[in-house]
């Protein structure tokens, strides 16, 4: 121990250590190698340092700081592979709507466990998590040409990237007549996500390393403490005081095209009656619509039914009540409407985010303390004027 | 005004009763104040007020350097435990009463 507390010596300014180092190094032999004695003399050299470094090679060590440590951790982010097959159609604009079917719950689900996807993932989080980010993050389709679209699909490993691929290719095929030009590749090694975590690495040391520039210029280190953890445990505390909002949906499918008409004024108070919903608000119509959504997804030929309401259980009953009312209505004007993905059921609330609220309390105290520092600074330099 | 327990009063006091190194006064500190203070956190005291020209090395052939207290050093820890002295005592007179 008192070898690498010896060795932290080294961290302080050479300037310093031409005049001290020395006696220092005389006083570390006399004083107990403990892990306090440790911290103290690292703290010592970093605020030294601070103290005669500017703003610039603050923010320059900050960013590539930033850099060092988003490159470890992108190696903890494990390698993906992409599979590509190239479809054709006569059909392109069939195209979004065949993707809402391929890319439905079920079919996905069903491709999550048959091939065995996201073993990890499953064991922690919900199936609903893992197919939006499979969604998100693995499946890839674009058009390449007029009428050619590329299907791509990203695995940890190759032969299961290529199987995952013509999985969905064959899907196409099938709900679209597409023919196939170019079967799924070999996969390649892609990991975009890396390079993003580097750039985020040092774009966040950047932004800490001019909050600490600006710290050490206006000397306001406790303030900049006191404020920053005020401000996080105030908005920690908001958030847990705001209610908990779940959000429910559901998809439907058009055999024709149509246009999606809002729900009717009585519809909607009929659901506020029949599920006892905003018991307290009196514009409650105005409010369910503003949390009852419906929308078109993929074209005309599918629908989402979204509702967030603080009951999770409530949210999803809303949703599948509006589904069979929509179904009842198509049947009546004689079009053919289904199921394409029932109502979900949300195991997590998706408002508030705890963790992204707390930090921005964090961040708004460190910033308030900076713009406390320099008024009282600019106050400071007009008192000393006057007098 | 300073906090009693700041890392440069603390110097500062420790060495108004004599020239000492920087071990003798971690120990001389911890022993009036009841403060142990830690090497990086002392030689950062040091750095300032040898800067501030409130204390200044003594010539020893040891590697443990001395250092001594100066005019100036003696005449700011006069005028510290001054005001410190004021409000010590308006706040027991104060209790007293109360």
């Amino acid at each position: 121990m008192k070898t690498i507390i010896k060795a932290l010596i080294s961290l302080y300014p050479q300037s310093w250590r031409t005049r001290y180092e020395n006696e220092f190094e005389a006083l570390l032999n006399d004083v107990s190698p403990t892990w306090r004695t440790l911290f103290d003399v690292l703290g010592g050299a970093i605020k030294m340092q601070l103290k005669i470094w500017g703003p610039i090679r603050t923010m320059s060590l900050c960013a590539a700081i930033g850099v060092i440590a988003s490159m470890a951790y992108s190696w903890t982010i494990p390698t993906k592979y992409l599979s590509r097959a190239i479809l054709k159609t006569d059909a392109p604009d069939r195209i979004p709507s065949a993707l809402v079917s391929i890319e439905g719950r079920a079919p996905l689900a069903r491709i999550i466990n048959e091939e065995g996807l996201y073993p990890d993932l499953r064991a922690k989080e919900p199936l609903e998590d893992i197919i939006e980010s499979m969604k998100r993050n693995d499946i890839r389709i674009h058009q390449i040409a007029p009428s050619a679209f590329e299907v791509a699909f990203a695995a940890n490993d190759p032969e299961l990237a290529r199987r995952v691929t013509n999985r969905l290719s064959a899907a196409f095929m099938t709900s679209m007549n597409a023919e196939l030009l170019d079967p799924a590749s070999p996969a390649n090694r892609n990991s975009p996500r890396r390079s993003r975590a580097i750039w985020m690495g040092l774009t966040l040391g950047a932004i800490v390393g001019a909050w600490i520039a600006s710290l050490q210029l206006l000397k306001v280190w406790k303030l900049a403490a006191a404020m920053g953890i005020a401000g996080a445990v105030l908005c920690a505390a908001i958030s847990y005081v705001i209610p908990d909002r779940y959000q429910s949906t559901g998809v439907l499918f058009y055999e024709t095209p149509g246009l999606i008409k809002p729900l009717p004024d009585d519809v909607l108070a009929d659901l506020i009656h029949r599920f006892r919903l905003y018991p307290n608000d009196a514009n409650s119509l105005r409010t369910l619509k503003e949390h009852l959504l419906l929308r078109p997804v993929g074209g005309a030929n599918a629908m989402s039914v979204t509702f967030d309401y603080s009951n999770k259980y409530i949210a999803q009953k809303v949703v599948q009540d509006v589904e069979s009312r929509l179904i009842d209505q198509g049947a009546k004007a004689t079009r053919s409407i289904s199921i394409l993905d029932p109502a979900s059921l949300p195991l997590q609330p998706y408002s508030p985010n705890h963790l992204s609220i707390t930090i921005s309390g964090l961040c708004l105290g460190l910033t308030c303390s900076i713009v406390l520092g320099i008024w009282k600074r600019n106050r400071r330099s007009q008192t000393l004027a006057a007098a | 005004m300073t906090r009693n327990n700041d890392p440069a009063l603390l110097v500062l006091a420790s060495l108004a009763g004599g020239d000492k190194h920087g071990y003798a006064m971690i120990i001389d500190i911890e022993q009036f104040a009841g403060v142990k203070l830690g090497p990086g956190t002392l030689y950062g005291a040091i750095t300032r007020l040898e800067q501030a020209g409130w204390i200044a090395p003594v010539q020893s052939e040891d590697r443990r350097q001395p250092y001594r207290l100066t005019a100036l050093g003696r005449k700011s820890l006069q005028q510290e435990m001054t005001d410190m002295h004021k409000v010590v005592k308006t706040a027991l007179n104060r209790l007293k009463n109360a």
